[in-house]
């Protein structure tokens, strides 16, 4: 029971250094998938045309607004500013995305997935490998902002410097 | 006693107090907090606005293209000698993209072919060139070889625009790399008798054409390159890949009227390409 214990504190303890490094993994995806995105929305447009999940009077308004999306959820995860909020919003958009591959697979679509550029027709056996890998990152990186998001308390972040963690405000 | 209960009133009023202060300051946070954020979005947003404005360029379109940005070239306009006057030419339409490596596997499968049929008027052909693959160039090739092919046919017409074509894949540049520079476009663009496309191919005028052909070709569910239409209707492997020569071959042969001649047979019958060739 004590050696149960005193792991769990030890994670409590370590925690706000390991909400770091998943911030930084998960907002640095967010932002190269942005950027990628950013230099050719004609292209990202195209993407999301190929899942045929988008009405289409709102595929223009998705594919430029979506690298936008992302970057803005990068920079607030990288900063560790509005963590809990930024933190379901990438948890959501990447259960939209888990959702939109895996239909698009189940669906018998050839296509890539555009998730960095790119998007369009595939072929090929490579196309359901490319598929699983996909989703098996986009769920990695759902789990991680599901524990930010249940634990927004991250050291070396822009919410830590304008609301100091309630456990240091006791003491003070 | 009273002095219990003042001291309990007292511990009441401070823990209010504190209460209170907390609230504040928790408000005062989430204001800093969400003005910060606001302002975080609104700058990628102009950010992006501005990035976005600076690509969008809508450009003229060169005369006597198709009502579907295409090139039609027939035997009337490659002036074949060869032309029979009983056919009704079937109906082939091309989607490619210069820095596709399957479309050139598939140009060079098909090409012999495709010429003959053309010349003896069985089969009109529409290329339709898009630009799906500026990722795979560091100077976007994709944009500018379609757009230096539209210089070309503005400048030389249809029979110019054609040998360009060929050339451009014959020419085609390595994934990832620069390609062919601009003067090297206009330079290849005079071998086929294009003489006055460089300030053309120079000065980009049908990038902009270029990018909106290729944004109706996906909204017309064109999602890759090449894609073959014959008569309409879209010719795979059977396999969703790109059509083999016989699977061309054999789709032409189905849409030819039954009433005319059946469409000459390759001479040399070229061997066709027995890799599986998957779609960029």
């Amino acid at each position: 029971m004590s050696a149960g214990g005193t792991w769990r504190s030890r994670v409590d303890a370590a925690w706000p250094w390991l909400a770091i490094v998943a911030r930084l993994v998960v907002g640095g995806v967010w932002l190269g998938a942005g950027a990628a995105k950013l230099g050719d929305p004609d292209s990202s447009v195209r993407a999301v045309r190929a899942y045929e999940l988008v009405p289409d009077p709102l595929e223009r308004t998705v594919g430029y607004a979506l690298p936008l999306l992302e970057i803005c959820l990068g920079l607030l995860l990288v900063a560790g500013l509005a963590l809990r909020l930024a933190a379901i919003a990438s948890a959501i958009l990447l259960a939209v995305f888990i959702v939109g591959i895996s239909a698009a697979w189940a669906r018998g679509l050839q296509i890539e997935c555009g998730c960095f550029g790119g998007g369009g027709a595939a072929s090929g056996d490579d196309v359901t490998d490319a598929y699983k890998w996909d989703i098996a990152r986009d769920v990695g990186l759902l789990v991680l902002s599901g524990l930010l998001a249940w634990r927004p308390t991250s050291r070396l972040s822009v919410d830590g410097l304008l609301y100091p963690a309630p456990e240091m405000k006791e003491k003070v | 006693m009273s002095n219990r209960k003042k001291r309990d009133e007292r511990q009441t009023r401070a823990a209010q107090m504190r209460r209170d202060r907390e609230r504040a300051s928790a408000r005062r946070t989430r204001l800093v907090t969400g003005s910060i954020v606001a302002a975080v979005v609104v700058l990628v947003v102009a950010a992006g606005v501005a990035i976005f404005a600076s690509q969008r360029d809508t450009g003229q379109r060169p005369d006597g293209v198709t009502s579907d940005n295409g090139y039609l070239v027939t035997a009337d306009g490659l002036e074949s000698d060869e032309a029979s006057d009983a056919l009704t030419p079937v109906k082939v339409v091309f989607y490619e993209d210069f820095q596709c490596p399957i479309c050139r596997q598939f140009e060079s499968a098909v090409a012999g072919y495709v010429d003959q049929q053309l010349k003896f008027n069985a089969i009109t052909v529409e290329y339709r060139p898009i630009a799906i693959l500026n990722r795979f160039s560091t100077t976007e090739y994709s944009t500018r070889s379609a757009a230096a092919a539209a210089c070309v046919f503005d400048d030389a017409g249809i029979e110019a625009f054609y040998k360009y074509h060929a050339q451009l894949f014959q020419n085609q540049p390595e994934e990832n790399s620069p390609g062919l520079s601009d003067s090297e476009l206009s330079t290849l663009a005079e071998q086929v008798g294009a003489d006055s496309a460089s300030s053309c191919i120079e000065g980009d005028d049908y990038e902009g054409w270029v990018s909106e052909a290729t944004d109706q070709a996906s909204q017309d569910n064109v999602n890759g390159t090449p894609t073959v239409l014959v008569d309409g209707k879209e010719v795979t492997d059977g396999k969703g890949g790109p059509p083999h020569l016989e699977d061309l071959i054999d789709a032409v042969f189905a849409a030819t009227p039954s009433s005319t001649e059946s469409p000459q047979s390759p001479a040399g019958s070229p061997s066709a390409t027995s890799e599986s060739p998957s779609r960029e």
